[in-house]
């Protein structure tokens, strides 16, 4: 069923999309927060689900678009897990808001 | 038909490549980390879903469309979950704000840490973010204002009049700034009381609360850094105008201070004084403004300092008036002038606003038998109607040059604000000078 025309679109969709890999894998090792990170891998989940289905309209097989359904799935999962680590990190147990700054007090008269 | 449905699905297929590629370029070369997840999670979820969408209509059968429709389906609900998250814990985690540093609108809502470069320290029990309640302080200069701390600042009763001894005066440029020092200093004089001009205040970015266009994060910073530019060299006028008239009476004791701080030194600043004076026509950032949205207004609804908006300086005052309406300081505007012990020989009326409402009445009376009680003379006058004509009220204001009222407007923002006018606005625009206790 994939003739030629789908075919040789499908592995031009793959290269163009195997370029966008190497900016978010820098991105990911580079990427000064942590928060940059973890974007980054969840950028990372969309690319690997979009090669997933480019993958069964090249192999012909459509067992690979479920791979990418279930990528598509659980994929912010982990997007979650990760925001409530730095969410957790980075505060200690006694620390101060540094934000907080003592109530305006008025002088008696 | 298949040729067209194969070329419909190889254009897809492309097309969302591309998308998907773009939108990893994105999440490389933006500029912080917000950027970056605007990148990922919209023109990602877009390529992606083009993609899918292209890989299933090249298959053809129903299960294959099924499947893919499903995918896009969950990325689309999904998303938006996965980047709400992230950017929470990208802002809580302190990173780099970027271009929304200009404007940031969770500061004092969401607890905020120093960037750590170092990740994954060692985890431990969240301390309670220390959340507010937030009201609209969109475009107020002192939003911490609208929520005083501490309740007890707004409780200012009694009416023995306070002793004026220090009176600080806000040089924010306009066109009665130069009135306002001169005001200033003359209410200083016979008090002895000592004048603090403090200039820059407000002098915050404007908040910016939509999306950056396409080349955004230049032009906001552009307009931000001008009409700060414009802002100082109002003051810096502002300055020299009230160094002039200090110069002119060296008897009174004048200081002046130039702060950019937060909103919450203001404050603190404007705490420890017994009467601001505030130029009027001015609003936030030194701009013309509504009267609503004028910083004597933001300053009185502070509740901390009684605040006297000059609008010009008149030679003498014949007569005080008090604008009593149904808005909730009415009841204690002659308590305020008393306390402030301004115009304490000048004849005082009171003019009921919609005298057919609730408590009106009793208000006017009430305020009337204390100013009789203190020795005042007070006189009634026939009350305005809510439907009243601008010219007419503005023909009986006449004899007045100074009023107390309780806002500077009453106007909400609603649909009724274009056909009916508002008694106190046409009060603050023709009496000199009006105290707002």
């Amino acid at each position: 069923m994939t003739s030629g025309l789908i075919y040789w679109a499908a592995a031009l969709a793959v290269a163009i999309v195997a370029v966008g890999i190497a900016p978010v894998a820098w991105r990911l090792l580079a990427g000064p927060s942590s928060a940059d990170r973890a974007i980054a891998t969840d950028m990372l989940g969309l690319i690997g689900a979009c090669l997933a289905a480019l993958a069964a309209v090249i192999a012909g097989d459509a067992a690979f678009l479920t791979i990418a359904l279930g990528i598509a799935l659980v994929g912010f999962l982990a997007a979650v897990a990760f925001a409530r680590l730095l969410e957790r990190s980075g505060t200690k147990p006694g620390d101060k808001p540094a934000r907080e700054r003592p109530p305006v007090e008025r002088p008696v008269e | 038909m298949i040729v067209v449905v194969e070329i419909l699905a190889a254009l897809l297929l492309i097309a969302g490549a591309a998308v998907v590629a773009l939108a990893a370029t994105g999440v490389a070369r933006l500029p912080d980390p917000f950027s970056r997840m605007h990148a990922a999670a919209k023109a990602g979820v877009a390529g992606a879903g083009l993609l899918l969408l292209g890989a299933g209509l090249a298959f053809g059968t129903t299960s294959a469309i099924l499947t893919t429709l499903v995918a896009v389906v969950f990325l689309v609900l999904t998303a938006p979950l996965a980047s709400h998250a992230l950017g929470r814990s990208a802002y809580v985690s302190g990173a780099p704000l970027g271009a929304a540093s200009e404007a940031d609108a969770l500061a004092g809502i969401l607890e905020r840490h120093v960037f750590d470069p170092k990740p994954a320290a060692p985890g431990g029990p969240r301390t309670p973010t220390g959340a507010r309640p937030r009201g609209d302080a969109g475009m107020s200069q002192f939003p911490k204002a609208m929520h005083p701390a501490n309740p007890a600042l707004g409780e200012r009763t009694g009416d023995t009049p306070l002793p004026l001894r220090r009176i600080l005066l806000c040089l924010l440029g306009g066109p009665a700034q130069r009135e306002a020092a001169a005001q200033a200093v003359e209410l200083a004089r016979p008090h002895g009381a000592t004048v603090l001009g403090l200039s820059g205040a407000g002098l915050e970015p404007r908040s910016w609360r939509g999306p950056l266009p396409i080349g955004g994060a230049y032009w906001a910073e552009w307009l931000a850094s001008r009409s700060r530019s414009q802002m100082r060299e109002a003051a810096a006028t502002a300055l020299a105008d009230f160094r002039e008239v200090a110069a002119a009476n060296p008897q009174v004791e004048t200081s002046a201070r130039h702060e950019e701080a937060a909103s919450e030194d203001l404050i603190r600043l404007l705490a420890g004084q017994d009467l601001v004076i505030v130029p009027a026509g001015v609003g936030p950032h030194g701009a013309e403004s509504e009267l609503g949205h004028e910083t004597a207004a933001a300053l009185a609804a502070a509740h901390i300092v009684p605040v006297l908006r000059v609008r010009s300086r008149p030679d003498a005052i014949r007569g005080v008036l008090l604008l009593v309406g149904s808005s909730p300081g009415c009841g204690a505007l002659a308590a305020g002038l008393l306390r402030s012990g301004l115009w304490a020989s000048a004849p005082i009326s009171i003019l009921p606003v919609g005298d057919d409402r609730r408590g009106v009445r009793e208000m006017v009376e009430a305020q009337a038998g204390l100013l009789r009680d203190h020795g005042r003379e007070v006189a009634v006058m026939a009350p305005v109607a809510l439907d009243f004509e601008v010219d007419e009220l503005r023909a009986r204001l006449d004899g007045f040059d100074a009023a107390v009222v309780s806002g500077l407007s009453t106007r909400y923002g609603g649909v009724f604000d274009s056909m009916r006018s508002c008694a106190f606005e046409t009060v603050a625009e023709t009496v000199p000078l009006v105290l707002l206790p």
